[in-house]
């Protein structure tokens, strides 16, 4: 076998500068071979219109594989393979080229002509694992044009020819339709927008288990399906779910993780990150079903409180770390009548068997 | 000396985005925190607008909001709570001067019955406050204060 050097992009990005590649970036460059080989083939009838097809072969032998990743960011080298005796058809340069041009337009009207606009639905999945802050540069070596492929370049690029763009999305839902038989299933989001999705069998047991379960939250990651406004249609490939109990409740406690010291007017301590764990498995575990979620709140000392606001009630669930208790305010605001408990971290369930009372009183 | 305030008159309170939930300020906006000494911090709604006393705390003071809400002088005192006027006359940051601020003890509460009045309260039967006591008052002027509604509210980048 023979190699040449066919192309060598560089990959532009915080998750690139260890000289690395992730697998999924990996993909893109898959999806630019089977780009490479199509417009060879159009390249190739076009020269020769009484072909129906190209000769037998012809894309057979030609294979791009990867030999290295040099430094600078992470700069992939791949090399065109070929039989000993077979030169590589002229067309595939000249694919590679007008692949290059394509990245380095500034608009869809300012395409090569030779390029058929239907190859553009390629770039629905070139480029699909880049992130908002990342691109691919296919000529890096340009002092002037590097044909810089990103997030908003390979949206304009696939909405082209196709009425959606896929990309990486990543979303929060519960499941409310499972088609064991199609691999389908309907999400119903947080912000309460049903999505369809496919699944593969990995992910089946999971699926079940959160079908029609209230306390029992999906978080899917995989490639979503997007129209001209990015607006979310469709989740096409389910690639990874986690499921949380209870996650509208469990993900505002985990957001306090975030607070920095000097939250409060430059007073307010960091909340440590082992309470807050705690509290979420707790709250996971003991949260009762049917309830609803209140508002979660940090106090200046590095406590949290649950606190349910309902306009004829205020009840507030103050969870002191240091003391290991739980402590119950609330106040019926019309006959101002003011109830406080104090319970054991063990009580949980006699905690919230009093909130249900009062909720309900 | 103490001004004489009618009880329709407005208390401004500035609401930490951390203390907003979606029907509103919760009660912790409403309690004095360990920094405040036992005091929450409002201004004259009659020495400044609702806009004027966002702008001093987030512009002037650096501290975030997400608006300014209100509590009316009569329902601070029908908790038996005082309220001290605190102006502040800064002449080497004058930015941080405001005139308009007053404080609400909540170190104190008042056995008695009636309404404190001027900065005087009814200091022979007083004793100092529990935490109980300080969350069920810091509920109920919460629970007014959200009735009323925001009276100035932040833009997204102001309140972040």
């Amino acid at each position: 076998m023979n190699k040449k050097s066919f192309i060598q992009p560089r990959f532009v990005g915080a998750r690139f500068e260890s000289h690395t590649l992730p697998l999924s970036a990996g993909k893109d460059l898959a999806f630019y071979e089977d780009l490479v080989v199509e417009l060879a083939k159009a390249l190739y009838l076009k020269k020769y219109p009484s072909r129906t097809r190209a000769p037998k072969g012809f894309a057979k032998d030609f294979k791009l594989h990867l030999e290295r990743i040099d430094d600078g960011c992470a700069r992939p080298h791949i090399v065109a393979m070929t039989d000993d005796d077979t030169p590589i058809p002229p067309e595939f340069e000249e694919a590679r080229r007008l692949v290059n041009e394509v990245m380095a337009s500034k608009s869809n009207s300012d395409l090569p002509e030779q390029f058929p606009k239907s190859l553009l639905r390629y770039f629905n999945q070139i480029g699909y694992s880049l992130q908002s802050d990342e691109s691919i540069e296919w000529t890096p070596e340009s002092s002037d044009e590097k044909s810089v492929l990103d997030v908003a370049k390979r949206k304009r690029l696939a909405l082209g020819v196709l009425d959606t763009y896929e990309k990486k999305v990543s979303i929060v839902g519960q499941i409310e339709v499972l088609d064991a038989k199609k691999k389908t299933g309907t999400l119903r989001s947080i912000e309460k927008v049903g999505l369809a999705f496919e699944y593969s069998e990995s992910v089946f047991n999971e699926l079940k288990r959160a079908l029609g379960n209230k306390t029992e939250w999906v978080q899917m990651s995989g490639i979503g399906e997007f129209g001209a406004n990015d607006e979310l249609r469709s989740i096409v490939k389910v690639e990874d779910i986690d499921l949380t109990r209870h996650y509208p409740l469990v993900s505002r406690i985990e957001k306090l993780g975030e607070l920095k010291a000097g939250w409060l007017d430059g007073h307010g301590v960091e909340l440590k990150s082992e309470d807050l764990v705690w509290l979420s498995g707790e709250t996971e575990k003991n949260f009762p079903e049917n309830f609803v979620y209140p508002s979660v709140v940090p106090t200046e000392d590095g406590n949290v409180i649950f606190e349910w606001i309902h306009p004829q009630a205020r009840i507030e669930l103050e969870i002191n770390f240091e003391s290991s208790l739980l402590e119950l305010y609330a106040t019926d605001l019309k006959q101002a009548a003011f109830v406080e408990k104090v319970f054991q971290f063990s009580e949980w369930p006699v905690a919230y068997s009093n909130i249900n009372a009062l909720l309900n009183a | 000396m103490s001004r004489n305030r009618l009880k329709t008159d407005l208390l401004w309170r500035q609401v930490n985005p951390r203390f907003l939930s979606a029907e509103g300020p919760n009660s912790q906006a409403f309690v004095p925190m360990p920094k405040d000494m036992g005091k929450l911090s409002v201004d004259d709604a009659t020495l400044a607008t609702a806009a004027e006393s966002f702008v001093h705390f987030t512009r002037n003071l650096g501290f975030k909001s997400a608006g300014t809400w209100a509590v009316s002088v009569e329902e601070v005192e029908s908790q038996k709570l005082v309220i001290e006027e605190n102006p502040v006359q800064d002449l080497e940051t004058p930015t941080r001067t405001n005139l308009a601020h007053c404080l609400i003890d909540f170190a104190m509460v008042s056995t008695s019955t009636g309404f404190a009045r001027d900065g005087q309260g009814a200091k022979g039967d007083q004793k100092p406050s529990t935490k109980g006591e300080r969350k069920r008052i810091a509920q109920m002027l919460a629970a007014q204060a959200t009735a009323r509604g925001c009276q100035h509210q932040a833009t997204l980048n102001e309140s972040e």
